[in-house]
């Protein structure tokens, strides 16, 4: 998959909002967008961002941490460790590249094997980075074979968010929770939340 | 409150469509005012959901206290009345004062005496066949 710009040129408007994914569907009120690409192809590459970022791969995107190294982002009694934060023109890229038991998901099903709780998670930090460093953020999650966008609905963002306090009382955590605790705590609520489409009602479309 | 922007979409340039919503701070003192301010003007995203502190596990219910008391009671009622019924079964009923005979002496039931066991039989030996001679002595 050829990237929509290369370093240094400048890009038009047309090219700068049309990323080339290739399938999108909403998973329980979360729109995932969702890049395939040849894992064997992209794992050779040498720079950090075509590696892990193949649908971004060219442009200027720098990180916040230096390579190998992690930070920790707080929001309250949220904080999390995101494996990646890359600065993006007037926002932040929160990547994460854990989940999914390392498998291969098929362009044709990949909705039947989707992982609620990961992607949940990678919204959590998501949340946790805006919040620390007072910018917008965008969910992505790399996995073997797939680059995804995730834009969560406005009930799945007030969930979370309103939910922190409960979801650390509940895992008895004296301070802080962790996104994954918050995702665990957080998805049957979201399950049971009218309105929002389950993952296996789509899967089964 | 904390302000978060979620980007609901990139480009190549950056990222846009943003929405918004508010956490908690982590100070429990701030989170009792932040809460009631969730619809602040700058919030794009309306409460859908009710406050943690609805969903949070919290203590028992009253009607679960009343009905811990309640078994309790109960439990000790069925212990007197048990009581109660063990001690007329082994002294007999109550006497009450000036109109009922004196109660009755505790008297053990006297044992039984134990029966002489009957000895087993010893099976009969198998005895030798003798042949008797019949001698006569005369002198």
């Amino acid at each position: 998959m050829s990237a929509p710009c290369a370093q240094g040129r400048p890009v038009s408007r047309a090219a700068a909002t049309a990323l080339a994914w290739h399938d999108e569907a909403e998973l329980l009120g979360v729109r995932v967008r969702i890049f395939f690409f040849d894992p064997a192809e992209v794992d050779a590459r040498s720079g950090f961002v075509d590696r892990q970022l193949p649908l971004l791969q060219g442009l200027d995107l720098r990180p916040l941490a230096p390579d190998g190294q992690r930070s920790s982002y707080r929001a309250g009694a949220l904080r999390a460790q995101p494996d990646a934060v890359l600065v993006h023109g007037n926002g932040l890229l929160c990547l994460s590249h854990k989940g999914n038991d390392g498998r291969f998901l098929a362009p044709a099903r990949w909705q039947q094997h989707w992982r609620v709780d990961t992607m949940l998670q990678n919204i959590a930090c998501a949340m946790a980075v805006a919040g620390d460093r007072q910018l917008p953020v965008a969910a992505l999650w790399r996995g073997t074979n797939v680059l995804c966008q995730f834009d969560p609905s406005p009930p799945v963002l007030e969930c979370l968010a309103s939910h922190i306090g409960a979801a650390r009382d509940y895992w008895r955590e004296p301070e802080v929770v962790s996104p994954a605790q918050l995702a665990n705590f957080c998805e049957p609520r979201l399950r049971l939340l009218p309105g929002l489409i389950p993952v296996g009602a789509v899967a089964s479309a | 409150m904390i302000q978060v922007q979620i980007a609901s979409h990139v480009h190549a340039q950056g990222v846009d469509q943003i929405r918004w919503v508010l956490i908690e701070p982590a100070d429990p003192a701030d989170s009792t005012q932040a809460t009631a301010s969730v619809e602040a003007p700058g919030a794009a995203v309306p409460p859908a959901l009710s406050p943690p502190a609805a969903s949070a596990p919290a203590s028992p219910a009253p009607a679960a206290g009343w009905a811990l008391y309640l078994f309790k009671s109960l439990l000790m009622l069925a212990g007197l009345l048990l009581a109660l019924w063990l001690a007329q079964r082994e002294f007999g009923p109550p006497g009450w004062p000036g109109s009922a005979p004196a109660r009755q002496q505790y008297q053990p039931q006297p044992q039984p005496q134990p029966q002489p066991q009957p000895q087993p039989q010893q099976p009969a030996r198998p005895t030798a066949a003798v042949e008797v001679i019949a001698t006569e002595h005369r002198p």
